[in-house]
């Protein structure tokens, strides 16, 4: 059996009050002893699609570059047994787009510390997409960085907590250039004795004016167990922005639950349609049928 | 403390010292021996004397707060703790000393008695040097005195039960402060079924340079009771640092409201770093009404806990920072009973480098059943060299709750001045009217006096 390490993961950039237990995560992963790396580019001006998928229980080193002008396409995927940490590092040049499709449909009782970096340049945009399935722990710690004038980042990240497990998302958007543009959207269920705490911070830095950031949360809970920790933060140093974050957090309104049974559908139905709509959501942004095949029979979710 | 860095406004009567004429004044720093001379001073009850020892214990065991703005220009050994004014307390304005009677007149405070009061506290640096009450409100059975009398009286043993236990000195190192060196402070009790329909005022004035203030004000709402209690405070400037660690217990009993205002005018040389906290019965209501104006640095988050079924919290507040200000404020609330619900509306102005940083909690616990909460906090940004950060956290236990929040941060519209600008304004007054505008959430909330001087603070920090 592999060794077990902690980690102290997912250090919020500035902390709050201890005992909401949000300013850092702790991660009991077991030790990976194997490692993988990947390299995927476009060259100036082209279009290239890539994928990649660590082996079971590999350490993944993943470097993703668009250089100017260009249009990247990645498809990264995890499926592990018992442990994940990839690392992935990201470039996206002048006027170059990049698309990042980060699935992790780790078996239930895997534990995944994974961290992205990323630096926008000029006229830049970044999109990622993501989806957590449940496990054991996920901790995730995504940091980007608008360094660009005009430069842009969108960071879509749904996810289901089912029974015991847990999910740490520390999610961070620098904003350095002008007129930079961000937006941090996450969706999720979580049922019974899962644990969730999501922690997105948008920072505006002096010099980024005409900025633009939001951050948006909702959270369904399904459980009477459930744990749900929520902090989206907005650090300002500049004038001239616009930052804005919500959140929504809780269970189907009366209101709603009326309208579901007066057509018919029990709240269990309900409840097991909205789980459905976030894993749906989702395959809507995968163009991989065998991916789509993979993650609906992970989650039990029917395409 | 960097004396460069203190730059102030004319904040007209809030920045004239009266001399240094005190009867005692404890020497600067903290240890045992100070906090036995003290205790002997204030001639305490045994169980308060050892709360002192074991608070000290506490403080001197305990690292600084771990989040919010660097202390590192407050220096305990520099600061006084007890300074006992010349004049003994009163309950006839007459009988205080003339000048610190002028002081208080200039600040507003027995006008605003005659006229609008129930009931006044002065507290002139560590001690009450006034303290009335209506003979009508008396009648009710209304007590309102200040603490220390009351540690003797009719309410000891209901004073013993309930000092610092909402607070205790453990919970963090400046209450421990606060249990070691606590002095002055008002005890309220109003008693089931009697609504007050004018408010109660304690006021507090530091004028002593290089000193601390500590006052503890409790108060207790029976059942099926109303009581508004209003707090003020400031202290002229100097250029070093004064310390400002009260600690406010409140306990709403069954079905009762008790509002809190507070408008904090400390000066820009303080270190404010007050605990306030409220317990709410069954259908308990607590409001709390903020504004934070003043200060060098502030740590400032009243805290709520619903205890009872259908009990429910309401925290409306602005903070304005400016130049040389880090102001760390906000609310704190804990649903631990079902269908209990709390509002958290905030402004913040951050304007010549100011710092102004939102920081809240709202817990729901698992059996808050039902439970609602809605937190709402925008941010002004003056210009490009101040700061504003919201920090709000969300922790849920429960999955019959509902949550909501939002948050908005940016500037002036240039729209809405150039708007005013063609209607005659200048722009400095368009300016100064917006944000009195956006200040209007807590200024609505206020008696009409209280409301009229924060709009003046507001004009004041604008006519920089």
């Amino acid at each position: 059996m592999s060794e077990m390490t902690r980690k102290t993961v997912n250090r919020i950039p500035v902390p709050t009050w201890r005992f909401l237990n949000l300013n850092e995560a702790v991660a009991v992963i077991p030790e990976l002893s194997r490692e993988n790396s990947f390299i995927g580019m476009a060259d100036e001006g082209t279009e290239k699609t890539v994928s990649f998928e660590p082996g079971d229980g590999e350490r993944a080193n993943i470097e993703l570059t668009a250089e100017k002008g260009s249009k990247l396409t990645a498809y990264i995927t995890l499926q592990s047994t018992a442990a994940s940490a990839p690392d992935i590092n990201i470039i996206v040049g002048e006027g170059a787009v990049m698309r990042v499709v980060f699935t992790a449909i780790n078996s239930p009782v895997c534990v995944m510390t994974a961290k992205l970096g990323a630096s926008v340049e000029s006229k830049g945009t970044l999109e990622i997409e993501q989806f957590f399935a449940d496990s054991k722990g996920s901790f995730i710690d995504e940091n980007i960085a608008l360094i660009g004038d005009d430069s842009r980042a969108s960071l879509a990240t749904s996810y289901l907590c089912e029974k015991g497990s847990e999910l740490d998302l520390c999610l961070t958007v620098d904003h350095f250039g002008k007129r930079t543009e961000s937006e941090i959207t996450s969706s999720g269920a979580l049922e019974d004795d899962s644990v969730k705490s999501f922690k997105g911070t948008i920072a505006f830095h002096r010099g980024s004016e005409g900025a633009n950031g939001s951050e948006q949360e909702n959270v369904l809970l399904l459980g009477d167990s459930a744990v749900n920790r929520t902090l989206p933060v907005l650090l300002c140093e500049e004038e001239d922005v616009i930052g804005t974050h919500g959140a929504t957090v809780g269970d189907l309104s009366d209101d709603a639950l009326f309208y579901f049974a007066s057509r018919g559908i029990t709240a269990a139905q309900a409840r097991s349609m909205l789980k459905s709509s976030i894993v749906s959501s989702y395959l809507k942004t995968v163009e991989n049928s065998a991916l789509k095949e993979r993650i609906a029979e992970r989650t039990g979710v029917e395409r | 403390m960097d004396t460069k860095s203190i730059t102030s406004i004319d904040r007209g009567v809030y920045d004239i010292r009266d001399s240094d004429n005190s009867r005692y004044r404890m020497k600067a720093g903290l240890d045992k021996e100070i906090v036995r001379r003290l205790s002997q001073e204030k001639n305490d009850p045994d169980w308060v004397r050892k709360l002192r020892e074991r608070s000290l214990e506490i403080y001197n065991s305990m690292p600084l707060p771990s989040c919010g703005p660097e202390l590192s220009g407050l220096d305990i050994d520099n600061i006084s703790t007890y300074v006992r004014p010349k004049s003994d307390m009163k309950n006839s304005w007459e009988e205080v000393p003339d000048d610190i009677k002028e002081t208080f007149e200039r600040l507003g405070i027995p006008k605003a008695e005659r006229q609008s009061l129930a009931g006044v506290g002065a507290q002139y640096d560590s001690e009450l040097v006034y303290h009335n009450v209506r003979d009508s409100v008396s009648k009710q059975g209304v007590v309102y005195t200040d603490i220390e009398s009351a540690l003797r009286g009719e309410y000891a043993d209901l004073i013993k039960e309930k000092f610092m236990k909402l607070v205790p000195p453990t919970d963090h190192k400046f209450a421990a402060l606060h249990g070691a060196v606590w002095s002055g402070g008002s005890f309220v009790y109003v008693p089931r079924g009697v609504k007050l329909d004018i408010p109660l005022q304690s006021y507090f004035r530091l004028n002593a340079k290089g000193a601390g203030q500590f006052e503890h004000t409790l108060i207790i709402v029976e059942d099926d009771a109303y009581l508004h209690f209003i707090e003020g405070c400031s202290a002229p400037k100097y250029n070093v640092a004064n310390l400002h660690a009260g600690c406010v217990e409140l306990y709403v009993g069954r079905n009762s409201v008790l509002r809190y205002s507070t408008i904090e005018n400390w000066s820009k040389n303080m270190y404010n770093l007050n605990t306030k906290r409220a317990v709410a019965d069954e259908g308990g209501r607590v409001e709390w009404v903020s504004g934070s104006f003043g200060s060098h640095v502030s740590y400032l988050y009243p805290m709520t806990i619903l205890k009872g079924r259908g009990s429910s919290m309401e925290f409306t507040g602005i903070t304005f920072a400016g130049e040389g200000q880090n102001l760390d404020t906000g609310a704190k609330v804990v649903h631990a009973a079902p269908d209990t619900s709390s509002v958290i509306n905030t402004r913040s102005i951050s304007k010549d480098g100011g710092i102004s940083t939102f920081r809240s909690a709202v817990v729901i616990q698992k059996n808050a059943e039902n439970s609602r909460a809605g937190v709402s906090c925008d941010s002004l940004m003056l210009d490009d060299i101040s700061r504003s950060d919201t920090i709000p956290a969300i922790e849920t236990h429960t999955g019959k709750c509902a949550v909501g929040h939002e948050a908005r941060i940016g500037r002036i519209s240039d729209d809405d001045i150039f708007y005013l600008m063609s209607r005659g304004m200048s722009e400095e007054d368009a300016r100064a009217l917006i944000v009195s505008g956006f200040a209007q959430n807590v200024s609505k909330e206020l008696p009409l006096e209280y409301a009229v001087e924060m709009n003046n603070l507001i004009r004041l920090e604008m006519k920089r």
